[in-house]
């Protein structure tokens, strides 16, 4: 486990051993951490926008110690056969899911892009900026990347946050499935089934997924 | 003490006073308090010295650091709420934070960071920065306005002949008619009007 203060000095190390400029996004338990929701996480996830991104930064935590490891029984089955899925480094309780492009079948799009909460710059040798995704596509993200905690993440961004548009989500969902996501529907489905529970989620919201489905 | 739960009672932007009247407590301890608070990073403080001291307080753990936004807002007369938190962990720059700020393409921030100009200290930095974000021209055309309309420091001549002559320009969203000689010297539109700088 790391905390919010680990995490920072972790990147600034990192940005230390790297051999380039480095731009990468954080959407998982990592970007709550910055947001305020979580304390302490055991995964970084980091989406890079280029290959070549993803190697520099694997050339630094190496370095630093942090060993491959396999995604077997932390990732569905049916997720871990897609090409996009991540490579996952270790050492210790954390970990590294590292993404490029793609988590999975869904896109780092322009619009999440656009819609980053945060930057954070770490420079030191050289400089490794992290833009922090929005809560609403924590959540989006959270639901498709199925891990044993992201739902437990995304009920308490749910309960924490008042101000969720759940209209960003679904847009952005429905924009996905268009771009040839199919699971991208059924997921967020799963996770509002699922949420229903704790929160109130109108009913126009699951109309408009069931609409895109059939 | 728990600091956590303290934080959540005074969640929002509180003054000394204010603090002292929440927790009903004398101003001495809670200057004690809002230390600890400072320490663990749940209050960032803003004003001193002739400005009232003002507390941002927030049970979630504030990042420390300074920003592009925390530079501008040092500096220019108007505060600007900025778009996004940055947070720069390790060494940042006015010239790093002129050169971001300009890349955001944004009317306002573009008027508030001519007064960062007359604290550049290094303008070989700030011409490489300008290059690497392509964004030299505009870098140059917010200076030259800048000397127009505050107290700027004095550009070298060979740095400034750099930023001239360079290819790279970011074309503002929004373009006005003033500033014609300038626009015509630097082949760009400014952002502004001069009106928009009284």
């Amino acid at each position: 486990m790391i905390g919010i203060e680990d995490q920072e000095s972790l990147l600034k190390l990192i940005s230390r051993y790297l051999e380039q400029d480095v731009i990468c996004w954080a959407f998982g338990g990592n970007a709550m951490m910055f947001y305020g929701y979580k304390k302490s996480t055991k995964d970084i996830d980091l989406v890079f926008e280029s290959e070549e991104d993803r190697e520099a930064f694997i050339k630094a935590i190496k370095l630093l110690g942090y060993e491959k490891q396999s995604p077997l029984r932390i990732y569905p089955e049916e997720k871990l056969a897609d090409k996009n899925r991540p490579l996952m480094f270790s050492k210790g309780n954390e970990r590294f899911d590292l993404f490029v492009k793609k988590i999975f079948r869904t896109e780092l799009s322009e619009d999440m892009k656009k819609r980053f909460y945060a930057r954070h710059d770490f420079a030191e040798k050289k400089s490794l900026i992290v833009y922090v995704l929005s809560k609403e596509d924590i959540i989006l993200l959270k639901s498709i990347t199925e891990r044993e905690k992201d739902f437990d993440d995304i009920l308490t961004i749910c309960t924490t946050e008042k101000a969720i548009s759940w209209n960003i989500i679904i847009s952005e969902a429905i924009s996905q499935h268009k771009k040839g996501d199919k699971w991208v529907l059924y997921d967020m489905e799963e996770t509002m089934s699922k949420l229903k529970k704790y929160i109130f989620l109108k009913k126009e919201y699951f109309e408009r997924i069931y609409e895109h489905v059939n | 003490m728990d600091l956590e739960k303290i934080a959540k009672e005074l969640e929002g932007m509180q003054t000394l006073e204010t603090i002292s009247d929440m927790l009903k407590l004398k101003k001495t301890t809670c200057l004690n308090i809002i230390s600890k608070l400072k320490k663990r990073g749940y209050l960032r403080r803003t004003g001193g010295g002739k400005q009232k001291r003002i507390y941002i307080i927030s049970p979630r753990v504030l990042s420390h650091g300074k920003g592009m936004f925390d530079i501008l807002n040092r500096y220019s007369k108007e505060k600007i709420i900025p778009p996004f938190i940055h947070v720069a962990h390790s060494r940042y720059s006015i010239e790093e934070a002129i050169v971001d700020l300009v890349v955001l393409n944004d009317i306002r921030i573009n008027i508030n960071l001519l007064r960062l100009f007359n604290h550049v200290k290094d303008w070989n930095k700030l011409y490489l920065l300008s290059k690497i974000k392509r964004v030299c021209r505009n870098v140059g055309l917010l200076y030259d306005i800048a000397r127009q309309a505050t107290k700027t420091k004095t550009m070298p001549n060979n740095i400034y002949s750099r930023f001239l002559k360079s290819k790279f320009a970011l074309k503002y969203k929004s373009e006005s008619t003033s500033f014609k000689e300038l626009s015509k010297k630097w082949r760009l539109k400014a952002p502004f009007n001069r009106k928009d700088l009284d």
